[in-house]
């Protein structure tokens, strides 16, 4: 038996740092009984697998537009230059959208891909969605007993798993196709803007799509406005009802009187 | 802790499985399912489908926790935040009791999805111990810790996997989690002897057993968890609860996942072992 030449730091730091960097594997596994210090590759991989089929199940729709080996490369860049930095996996891939960009900026061979820049904040926002907290049930009767005079001071508040996005390609449309299985999407010409909701429904995460104006009425209602405020704004309130309806709006609160 | 609850073969839930199993209630085979392990990290959400189902499942079976991220044996501080999350989902779902590996994922700000193996020495079993007696100064109970399937050896070892197991048990006076196929690939990898290896357990602190398919690599086997479990890793567990006693067991399946079906089958056959091993115990 041989007296410890390394400590548990060492071991540690120097096993961490083969991990995420080629140049320090041989003096990681300078540390290994020789027999099997080939299998280091395995922890590589397993790693690698690991945060690539995190990013293949958040991101779906981009890994299908864009194939399934030039994700895997992308994908690979990505792990390159974010690695995990903490213990939850649900929070790996915050940067993808961010990243693509840079990417689809700097290789000319992706310039028709623009749109899974949007398309890749929809499935992050998807994510959330999935997860997000439940909500309890709107009070309809509480809504009803509030004093007709203090109505426009009253704050609604959003469902936890409610994400309203705008764009300029139609993500409703691309959403509708992937969920449909269509192996060829077209890609779209960027054009006015498209507005669409992510919610989720029977545990589903779903997408509609919204009007500009049902748009402006739940980005003010996410921002916490008061409905006099939103008035004031020439916000158009027509939809609330429909939104009360539909659940996305979950409460209310008094706001401050003005 | 009390293993009132859980006895008898019990298995991993996952996720794809739980409409299955909720929907299943009239299926004998599924009624019959004494309990569910979960990987509690799949549940640390906020909401949606894995909470309203956990809720489900936990008012029909008793459960039982496993953690993968806690990265037990890190020399970064303990997550604290973490474990308070798991503490608080065990009361809320009435879990038995909270298992975690016996391995490091994390160094600095750097961060694996994997279980990364220690080099066996006293300064590691002093640095483990300390942690499980702060995760259960925190969780204020025993917790269980698991040996890890490796790959690679540290060439400074200072003595074997067992008897550095044993050692961390007796000290931070926790339980042990047993898993049979991690102990079996770990032996075919480097080459000990299995017997040698269970031998230095302390088998009265083992409160739990994984059961679980690796995939030979031809050089060294993987521990895949994506096969059924293998009839040399099911004699080594005979063998063990005959020894030891019906302790409870479970089959891991995490990759490949089967339907239901193949699980509950790998379940039956443990179930019958347990059964043998607690008649041997009452000829005893
Ligand atoms: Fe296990």
């Amino acid at each position: 038996m041989k007296e410890a030449p390394i400590n548990l730091a060492q071991w540690q730091q120097q096993f961490a740092l083969a991990l995420v960097d080629e140049r320090h594997v041989d003096d990681f596994t300078g540390l290994l009984n020789e027999k099997d210090s080939r299998r280091f590759e395995t922890y590589k991989n397993n790693a690698r697998q690991a945060l690539l089929q995190t990013l293949i199940t958040t991101y779906p729709m981009c890994e299908r537009a864009l194939g399934e080996q030039c994700f895997a490369q992308l994908a690979s860049h990505y792990i390159h230059r974010f690695p995990l930095r903490e213990n939850n996996l649900n929070q790996y891939g915050a940067y993808f959208a961010d990243f693509l960009k840079s990417e689809i900026k700097a290789n000319h061979s992706l310039k028709d891909y623009d749109y899974l820049v949007d398309v890749a904040t929809l499935e992050w926002h998807q994510q959330h969605c999935y997860y997000a907290q439940d909500s309890a049930n709107f009070d309809a009767q509480a809504l009803a007993a509030v004093d007709d005079s203090r109505q426009a001071e009253l704050v609604f508040m959003l469902r936890p798993d409610i994400v309203i996005m705008q764009s300029q390609y139609p993500l409703y449309e691309l959403w509708l196709k992937h969920r449909e299985n269509l192996q060829t999407v077209e890609i779209p010409e960027p054009r006015s803007l498209y507005y669409v909701c992510i919610y989720r429904d029977q545990f589903r995460v779903k997408l509609e799509s919204l009007s500009r104006e049902q748009y402006l009425l739940l980005e003010q209602i996410s921002r916490q406005q008061s409905l006099q405020t939103m008035i004031d704004k020439g916000i158009h309130i027509q939809a609330l009802a429909r939104f009360i309806q539909k659940t996305w709006i979950c409460g209310f609160k008094h706001g401050k009187q003005q | 802790m009390s293993n009132r609850l859980i006895s008898g073969a019990g298995i991993g839930l996952r996720i794809p499985h739980i409409h299955d199993i909720l929907a299943g209630q009239n299926d004998q085979a599924i009624a019959n399912i004494p309990w569910f392990e979960i990987v509690v990290d799949n549940f640390l959400v906020e909401g949606g489908f894995n909470r309203t189902a956990l809720r489900a499942i936990s008012e029909r079976y008793p459960l039982i926790f496993h953690g993968v991220a806690l990265s037990l044996a890190s020399l970064n501080p303990l997550n604290l935040d973490y474990l308070k999350a798991i503490k608080s989902l065990k009361d809320e779902t009435g879990a038995e009791w909270y298992s975690e590996h016996l391995s490091f994922s994390s160094s600095g700000s750097s961060h694996f999805p994997d279980l990364l193996p220690l080099p066996y020495t006293e300064e590691t079993i002093a640095h483990v111990s300390e942690r499980i007696v702060q995760v259960q100064d925190i969780m204020g109970e025993r917790m269980l810790i698991e040996n890890i399937s490796s790959y690679v050896s540290c060439q400074f070892n200072e003595m074997s996997e067992g008897e550095f197991i044993a050692e961390i048990v007796q000290r931070a006076d926790c339980h042990l989690l047993l898993d049979i196929n991690n102990a079996y690939v770990n032996s075919v990898n480097f080459g000990e002897h299995l017997g040698d290896y269970l031998s230095r357990i302390p088998a009265s602190a083992v409160k739990q057993i994984h059961l679980a398919g690796f995939t030979d690599k031809d050089d060294f086997l993987l521990d895949a968890h994506n096969n059924p479990v293998t009839d040399e890793v099911w004699k080594v567990y005979a063998a063990f609860i005959r020894d030891n006693g019906p302790i409870p067991s479970m089959i891991e399946w995490d990759s490949d996942l089967p339907p239901l079906d193949t699980l509950l089958k790998e379940r039956a056959i443990a179930e019958r072992l347990l059964e043998s091993a607690q008649q041997i115990g009452h000829c005893a």
